[in-house]
């Protein structure tokens, strides 16, 4: 068994606090609600949905929050884009009718509706008087798998998609939004290569959490403030990957060679929580 | 059944799950297994020649009870769980039915009831069973494996064990495949856990796909290789269905009839992974060069019979 190696990085690539996203935030942040199973939703995303600056969802997402729209219980999408294939009449022609909705048709077939979603959205942050604090998407690891996957899919590469929005802006230090993913008690996130210093506040989290290589290229790990860490473990589907693990520390470090996947399991009272 | 033998085979390499050196671990454990349990078959296939291609018929969890003669019971350990009328008559069917400790608990009310059969073997995290259940489990003769707490490890052992019990044939025809109902819903890493099992190993390189029944999610890992499957009749699917890489090699993959074919494509997360594709004909063709997942989706009247369906 490894030791846990209490790691100092002379500077860290990222340092992130993932738990800001599980509550509203007083900087401008992106929503995603996503078309995916209604059991994955919990109350906890009204708040979140309606604090952030710029929402968009996917044609299928639109049709979920249409009713609750039209009820005022969420505030509308500025942005719903997709093959518009799974838009239903009732969603086209009263997100249509309104003046702060844009609706995009983006036929693109080698990207999921998800990744051009993100794209779209992107281009409009740079409008924002500030970056985004952070970009979280609502759903999407649950109901259909192959769309489970490709939601991980969208996850990697949308590091890449609001970076490319950091670079134009001309401020000193990286202004990328870091993008988490919430559905169920699942709290998701990518870490690119490199290192990482995460600092969750523990207190909203059951401790279980998971580091998963997904990419076909060598993942070569090294972290601490794991109750199993990993030490330049080459990591893989057959070969490892780390499930059922916990936080034991209030600041866990990962130093990566390729993008992993990061989650941690969030307490059923804060996902159930409808008070902003 | 498992042999006395086996189990206490099982409960000696608990230390050996407590570390990380898991490839290791896997290594040492199926020599273990190969060793502590009879062998079946006087010529077993050495290897798998690139050149076979495989016949696949994921359908048949549904129709043969021989595909799913050992049946896997796993529970998401939320409210909202992937379970279907369709598990009980398929567990009920099984020779072996394999529960870990979470859905033990869950089964127990269902079991009295003589609703659903007791589980054969119960793997995992026994000291967490309460004397009552563990009472009543042992009266239903069922075996007990405690297994380490890491659900990976659980799932990979318990199919390592079902590929070694399988009688192999030696004729070219592959043993029944095993069918997991559960263990792509709730938590996410557990979701990749269940992944993770389903990788090709050594110990379980001859056994036929294991196939992973959640909600409206049929899900399986071919290997490397050419895979004919046949999905006909297409009446209870939707055809939705996804090619997605998992293993870290090179991964190419060429099919035919589906709506958008890959012609020796490169399959790789953060590029191009093959999702929201569909079935275009009744048969079709994977060849690919490194393990792939294939996942369709079914419809809710088929996860939804009550009984099996009349052949």
């Amino acid at each position: 068994s490894f030791s846990s190696i209490r790691l100092v990085f002379r500077s860290m690539s990222t340092a992130l606090r993932p738990t800001d996203c599980l509550a509203p935030h007083s900087s401008p942040t992106c929503c995603f609600w996503l078309n995916g199973a209604p059991t994955s939703e919990r109350p906890l995303w009204r708040s979140l949905w309606n604090s952030a600056t710029l929402r968009a969802c996917t044609d299928g997402g639109a049709n979920l929050i249409v009713d609750r729209v039209r009820a005022s219980e969420l505030l509308a999408p500025s942005l719903i884009s997709g093959d518009m294939d799974s838009i239903s009449p009732e969603a086209m022609l009263f997100f249509g009718g309104r003046s702060d909705c844009e609706i995009l048709n983006t036929p693109d077939q080698d990207k999921t509706d998800l990744t051009k979603c993100l794209e779209l959205v992107a281009e409009r942050v740079e409008r924002l008087a500030s970056a985004p604090a952070h970009v979280l998407i609502l759903g999407g690891l649950s109901g259909r798998f192959d769309h489970s996957l490709a939601t991980i899919n969208s996850l990697l590469n949308a590091r890449g998609i609001f970076e490319r929005t950091g670079k134009t802006k001309d401020h000193g230090p990286d202004q990328t939004p870091p993008v988490y993913l919430i559905d169920g008690e699942n709290l998701t996130f990518v870490v690119g290569e490199g290192a990482h210093s995460l600092s969750p506040d523990r207190s909203l989290l059951t401790g279980m959490c998971g580091v998963v290589p997904f990419c076909q290229r060598e993942t070569r790990v090294t972290t601490s403030g794991l109750r199993w860490n990993l030490d330049d473990t080459p990591m893989e589907f057959g070969g490892i990957v780390s499930t059922s693990n916990e936080t034991v520390d209030d600041q866990i470090a990962i130093r990566t060679t390729a993008p992993l996947i990061v989650t941690l399991e969030v307490r059923s009272t804060v996902t159930q929580r409808t008070e902003n | 059944p498992l042999s006395l033998s086996s189990i206490l085979i099982l409960s000696f390499s608990i230390p050996l799950f407590l570390s990380l050196c898991l490839p290791l671990s896997i290594f040492f454990y199926s020599i273990f297994i190969s060793l502590s349990l009879p062998h079946h078959s006087s010529n077993p296939i050495a290897t798998r020649q690139a050149s076979m291609t495989s016949l696949v018929r994921p359908l048949e969890i549904f129709t043969k009870a021989a595909t799913r003669s050992s049946c896997v019971w796993l529970d998401a350990l939320t409210s909202h769980t992937g379970e279907r009328p369709c598990w009980e008559w398929m567990w009920n069917d099984a020779v072996n039915r394999i529960s870990n400790e979470d859905s033990a608990i869950r089964i127990i009310d269902r079991v009295r009831q003589k609703k659903l059969r007791s589980p054969s073997l119960i793997c995992g995290d026994i000291s967490r069973l309460d004397e009552a259940t563990k009472k009543f489990y042992t009266d239903e003769k069922c075996h007990f494996t405690q297994a380490s707490d890491e659900w990976r490890t659980r799932l990979a052992a318990i199919l390592e064990n079902i590929a070694q019990m399988e009688p192999l044939a030696g004729t070219g025809v592959r043993p029944p495949s095993t069918l997991i109902l559960g263990g792509l819903s709730g938590r996410i890493d557990r979701t990749m856990a269940t992944l993770h099992s389903l990788m090709p190993t050594h110990s379980n390189a001859l056994a036929a796909p294991s196939f992973v029944l959640d909600g409206e999610n049929l899900v399986c890992v071919l290997p490397k290789g050419t895979h004919r499957l046949q999905m006909g009749p297409r009446t209870q699917l939707t055809d939705i269905c996804g090619i997605i890489p998992l293993s870290q090699d090179e991964t190419r993959v060429t099919t035919k009839g589906f709506r958008w074919d890959l012609k020796d494509a490169l399959l790789a997360f953060g590029h191009i992974i093959s999702t929201s594709n569909e079935l275009a004909k009744d048969e079709v063709e994977i060849t690919t060069s490194a393990p792939v997942l294939f996942s369709i989706e079914l419809l809710n009247s088929l996860t939804g019979l009550k009984k099996p369906p009349s052949e």
